[in-house]
């Protein structure tokens, strides 16, 4: 499932260049390694490579500072609550709490340096770079402080789950064109379509832009349960129970004491 | 070996999910109960979601039953009548319970209030049965003979209307209390996952005054229909039932169940009750620390939609 062979690179990189077209100003040319990442049993996580060129031709401009790569990989969007505790009569009882919408499920990010010094706070705040600009938007009317609290929480809840990282220098620059990175994806990844956005940075100004979708699917007996539980939860729920007294009489059949 | 439960989200260790159910299966052949009351709280120790442990611990407790209700159905000594009547009550105490169930969920308050039904019912049945025991283990080396049921001795639920006889029981009684222990007993195991045959046993010793001859299978008898409509119903009002999950906790379960039942007839009837006690109050005392134990973090998070 994953590329890690030599060959493996080797075939990306050929398919890959010829799919190169000729660019008047910087384009983005990218590629992944598995369009589809299978959560299986005994899934325990996966690493997807992914391949890119920064297309020029001579109409390009030429740019002095360098090329920057930021990239960006976020799940599935989901609508989350985070709640605080507090000590209600000694028990620590859920109070205040926040909804967040739209907030990805994933979030990824790797560059080629840190990302302060690459771009100025403004623009990674408006391309929702890093993780501090990760979080999605709330309805809450709390205030700004709590809402910091709660921003943070959420945030660090999520790198706790290994869900959002932030990473520099995974992104490696081969020659001045070509790009690779590898993602590792947690074993805990929800399932749904997921998409790699490239971000080219030069001197703090971002120059392009494009995005990898892939999908990562429940396969095999996994999906079949829960898309019963999912879509025929009655049906589902009787087969629990069917299952579990068959096992309850196998048992009692088996190890008959009388 | 690591397995994916498609259900709770999250690969667990195998071995250890079928050891879980191996020691507490071996706990409950050995104590004749169903162990839904270690099992839940056992889930949530290892990560798995409350909501999930909760509806995963009712379905696993249908197969303990079913092994348990069989054993008795062979030695006659369920009372079917007292039991439909007490699966009437059970029914309506399981909608009620997953009803409620569902709301506790959505407000983000699940967790407390099944920490909170925890610590209040295995407390007080940890004590009751533990001083109850106590005292039946001196009386015992005094050498005197354990007090026997008086059947002609009356209390106020003799007085209520709607009286049926229960024939195998030996009783002439309302309706009404078998409705309601049933009723209490659905909505424990709608929200604590148990088959609540802690509670089903002394109100029936006690409350209803039936013959302990057939207390045990009438009430492993009315809980595998309630644990079953229960399952039926969080899988339905939660998709909080994890197959797979409960699958592996029942097969372990089942085969440890058979040799605590050996073990168990090695023991006295009293020291047993007094064992039991103890491991009631053990997780009575383990799920209050949970709940007054300041948390590592006072944040928690989770998905309320795609």
């Amino acid at each position: 499932m994953i590329m890690r062979s030599a060959t493996g690179w080797l075939a990306l990189l050929i398919g890959f260049v010829l799919t190169c077209l000729p660019a008047r100003a910087e384009k983005l040319v990218l590629t992944v390694s598995d369009d589809t990442i299978e959560v299986t049993s005994s899934f325990s996580g996966a690493g997807i490579a992914l391949l890119g060129s920064i297309q020029r031709d001579s109409q390009t401009v030429s740019r002095q500072a360098g090329y920057d790569i930021v990239i960006a990989v976020r799940g599935p969007k989901e609508n989350i609550v985070t709640r605080k505790r507090e000590r209600v009569a000694g028990i620590w009882v859920n109070r205040s709490s926040v909804r967040y919408y739209g907030v990805p499920s994933l979030y990824i990010v790797s560059s080629t340096r840190p990302l302060e010094d690459i771009a100025s706070p403004g623009v990674l705040a408006r391309e929702s770079l890093g993780l501090a600009n990760a979080a999605g938007q709330t309805l809450s009317r709390a205030s700004e402080a709590d809402l910091a609290q709660f921003r943070e929480a959420t945030i660090r809840l999520k790198e706790k789950e290994g869900l959002y990282v932030q990473e520099t220098g995974k992104v490696a620059m081969i020659g001045g064109t070509l790009f690779r990175t590898r993602i590792d994806l947690p074993a805990n990844m929800r399932t749904g379509h997921y998409e790699a956005t490239v971000y080219l940075f030069s001197g703090g100004a971002l120059v392009a832009q494009d995005w990898v979708g892939f999908y990562a699917a429940k396969r095999g007996f996994e999906a079949t349960v829960s898309d019963l539980a999912q879509y025929d939860p009655l049906t589902y729920g009787i087969i629990a129970v069917v299952l579990a007294a068959m096992t309850g009489w196998v048992g009692a059949f088996l190890f008959r004491r009388d | 070996m690591d397995i994916y439960l498609p259900i709770a989200e999250i690969s667990l260790n195998m071995a250890m999910l079928f050891g879980i159910g191996c020691a507490v299966g071996f706990l409950s052949g050995m104590f004749g109960v169903g162990g839904g009351f270690l099992i839940t709280p056992l889930l949530i120790f290892i990560g798995v979601p409350s909501a999930v442990a909760v509806a995963t611990g009712s379905n696993q407790v249908i197969a303990a039953s079913v092994s348990g209700a069989l054993a008795h159905w062979r030695r006659k000594s369920i009372d079917f009548g007292l039991g439909l009547v007490l699966l009437v009550g059970g029914i309506g105490g399981s909608i009620a319970g997953v009803w409620l169930f569902k709301i506790l969920r959505e407000s983000g308050q699940v967790d407390i209030v099944v920490g909170l039904a925890y610590t209040a019912f295995l407390g007080v049945i940890g004590i009751l049965m533990l001083n109850e025991s106590v005292r039946a283990i001196r009386r015992s080396r005094k050498g005197a003979l354990p007090t026997l049921r008086r059947p002609g001795q009356h209390n106020w639920i003799h007085g209520l209307p709607g009286k049926v006889r229960f024939k195998r029981s030996r009783l002439y009684i309302s309706v009404v209390p078998v409705l309601l222990v049933g009723a209490s007993v659905g909505v424990l195991a709608a929200i604590m996952g148990v088959g609540g045959g802690f509670i089903m046993v002394p109100a029936m010793i006690y409350l209803l005054r039936v013959p302990t001859n057939v207390v045990i299978g009438t009430s492993l008898f009315q809980i595998i229909f309630v644990t079953a409509i229960t399952t039926v119903l969080h899988a339905a009002a939660n998709g909080t039932v994890d197959i797979v999950l409960a699958f592996v906790l029942m097969v372990g379960g089942v085969i440890g169940a058979q040799f605590g039942a050996q073990a168990g007839q090695r023991l006295k009837a009293e020291q047993m009750r007094a064992l039991l006690a103890m491991l009631v109050l053990i997780v009575c005392v383990r799920v209050l620390f949970e709940l007054v134990a300041r948390p590592d973090d006072l944040f928690t998070l989770s998905v309320i939609g795609p």
